[in-house]
């Protein structure tokens, strides 16, 4: 008999994966999904522990301002200042309301002539040029409205510079309408409609607020800072009963921020740097206001396109940005000491941000702050400046403004003389030049 | 709401000379010649809120019976602090 043989039994794997339900192969997915996002994430949080522990803390500790430099003052200088003001309020200021009406009345005439010339050139349509709202919308109906800065790209976004020039760029209102270079003659007719109109306003106020006894008392008068209303009231000091004088400080920021530095360079006069500057002998009245304007502008620390605004601003010129850098390095070298004082003030403005991580952490200029702080510190010693004056020559003065006094009276002899010993008192080591000249 | 006056045209009111866009001061003419004159499109009448009349913003210098007052943002900024 033949006996059969045991078959051989051979077991292969399966040609095709056993089928898992699409449910759970999601599941499955998901689970490897996130077994490699937190390795991962482990992983960076290691590295990044690693790089912090190796650059050390990405905070660093901001530099302790100290205070500025103040003048030799008597003790109780904040009282005799606060009781002065308090009598130049009381005082107040002679003014004819006959002389206000009369020229009022004028200057009434003068701002129709201008509404008329300012809408003759019919290349921007004006509706209602008293309006900020409505001339913008006159200047972007005719297309006029761009400025000739150049936009800030994404990449400098990115990087976070520029923002001074998006700044500078900007068109706010009518003390930036100058920079709407396409057309310049309806610029130039809108700003002086604007003028007539600001100074008709402040002189209706003006009319409005004179007492019976014919003074005028404002708080304006007690130490009020540069600005339109103060520099707008000049124009209406034809209007002032009885002899007035004036009593002016030359250049008083120039001598703060000479005596804050120990700056020996003395100031050139706005007119000998226009002369330098442009290569001329006789300069225009344009090319000493801006020499005037981009000095001002270098003692308040303004720099690049700050700069720029500032010196247009005042001058209403539209100056080339890399002219300007020029002249300001060049007054950097000619008033080494000022320069240096700004650059090592704004050290300490530099604020560190997005601590904590080291990808983002860095380090800004906080400029706002920076110029804030600039600004109420001159402006307070300029405060300082104005008061000393008007002590010296208490009895007669009216209205007392940051940059000049008003008097009531005629002038007394070497009335100057007085004031500039007071002021070198306080000031060790500055010599002010103060100009003493009657109202007509 | 007051109204603002402004002349189309070079016309002469009263022996006075006004050009294209001159504002008409407030009261110079009477209502029925006013109603014919922007008839013709020889006036043009603007509410206060798109122009505003100079005469009235400035009543004191221009003789003007009608007042507006300034803004109080204008106030702030340009008159007289108290």
């Amino acid at each position: 008999m033949h006996e059969h043989p045991n078959p051989t039994i051979t077991e292969h794997s399966p040609f095709f994966a056993p089928t898992i339900p699409p449910e759970q192969q999601r599941t499955l997915r998901q689970g490897e999904r996130a077994v490699t996002e937190a390795a991962s994430r482990q992983a960076a949080e290691r590295e990044q522990s690693y790089l912090a522990a190796l650059n050390g803390p990405p905070g660093v500790q901001p530099l302790k301002l100290r205070p500025l430099r103040q003048p030799l003052l008597p003790a109780d200088f904040a009282e005799q200042i606060a009781a002065l003001d308090e009598k130049i309020f009381e005082r107040g200021v002679a003014m004819s309301r006959e002389r206000l009406l009369s020229l009022g009345q004028e200057r009434f005439k003068d701002l129709l002539c201008k509404d008329r010339a300012a809408r003759s050139l019919q290349r921007v349509i004006f509706t209602d040029l008293s309006s900020w709202f409505s001339v913008q919308q006159a200047f972007l109906a005719a297309g006029a409205f761009a400025t000739a800065v150049p936009k800030r790209k994404t990449s400098e976004v990115a990087r976070g510079v520029g923002e001074d020039r998006e700044r500078a760029a900007t068109i706010n209102g009518f003390s930036d309408l100058w920079k709407a270079s396409q057309e310049p003659q309806v610029v130039r007719d809108v700003y002086a409609f604007h003028e007539a109109f600001v100074t008709l306003a402040l002189g209706q106020s003006i009319l409005e607020q004179l007492s019976r006894d014919g003074r005028l008392r404002s708080r304006l008068f007690c130490g009020g800072r540069i600005g339109a209303t103060t520099s707008y009231f000049r124009s209406w000091l034809a209007t002032l009963e009885g002899p007035h004088f004036k009593v002016t400080v030359a250049s008083p920021l120039w001598h703060i921020l000479a005596w804050l530095t120990n700056e020996h360079t003395p100031l050139l006069e706005p007119a000998e740097q226009a002369k330098e500057l442009f290569g001329v002998r006789a300069p225009s009245r344009a090319q000493i206001k801006l020499c005037d304007a981009l000095m001002q502008g270098f003692l308040l620390g303004l720099r690049s396109w700050d700069l720029w605004n500032y010196v247009g601003r005042v001058t209403r010129q539209l100056i080339q940005h890399r002219d300007l850098e020029i002249w300001c390095n060049d007054l950097a070298k000619r008033y080494p000491a000022i320069a240096q004082f700004h650059d090592v003030l704004r050290d300490y403005f530099w604020q560190s941000v997005g601590a904590g991580s080291v990808y983002h952490a860095h380090r800004v200029f906080d400029s706002a702050r920076y110029h804030s702080y600039l600004d109420h510190s001159l402006g307070r010693l300029l405060d300082c400046v104005s008061a000393i004056a008007a002590l010296a020559v208490e009895g007669t003065c009216v209205a007392r403004f940051s940059d000049w006094l008003l008097l009531e009276g005629k002038p007394k002899p070497k009335l100057a003389d007085t004031i500039s010993e007071k002021l070198e008192t306080a000031f060790a080591g500055q010599s002010f030049q103060v100009n003493v000249e009657e109202v007509r | 709401m007051m109204k603002t006056l402004v002349l189309l045209g070079h016309h002469e009111i009263g022996g006075q000379q006004f050009h294209h866009g001159d504002e008409l001061p407030p009261n110079t003419l009477p209502a029925e010649t006013v109603d014919s004159w922007i008839d013709r499109k020889w006036l043009m009448e603007l509410d206060s809120v798109e122009r505003r009349s100079l005469f009235r913003l400035f009543a004191p210098f221009s003789r003007s019976k009608e007042t507006e007052e300034l803004t109080e943002e204008e106030k702030a900024e340009l008159c007289l602090p108290a």
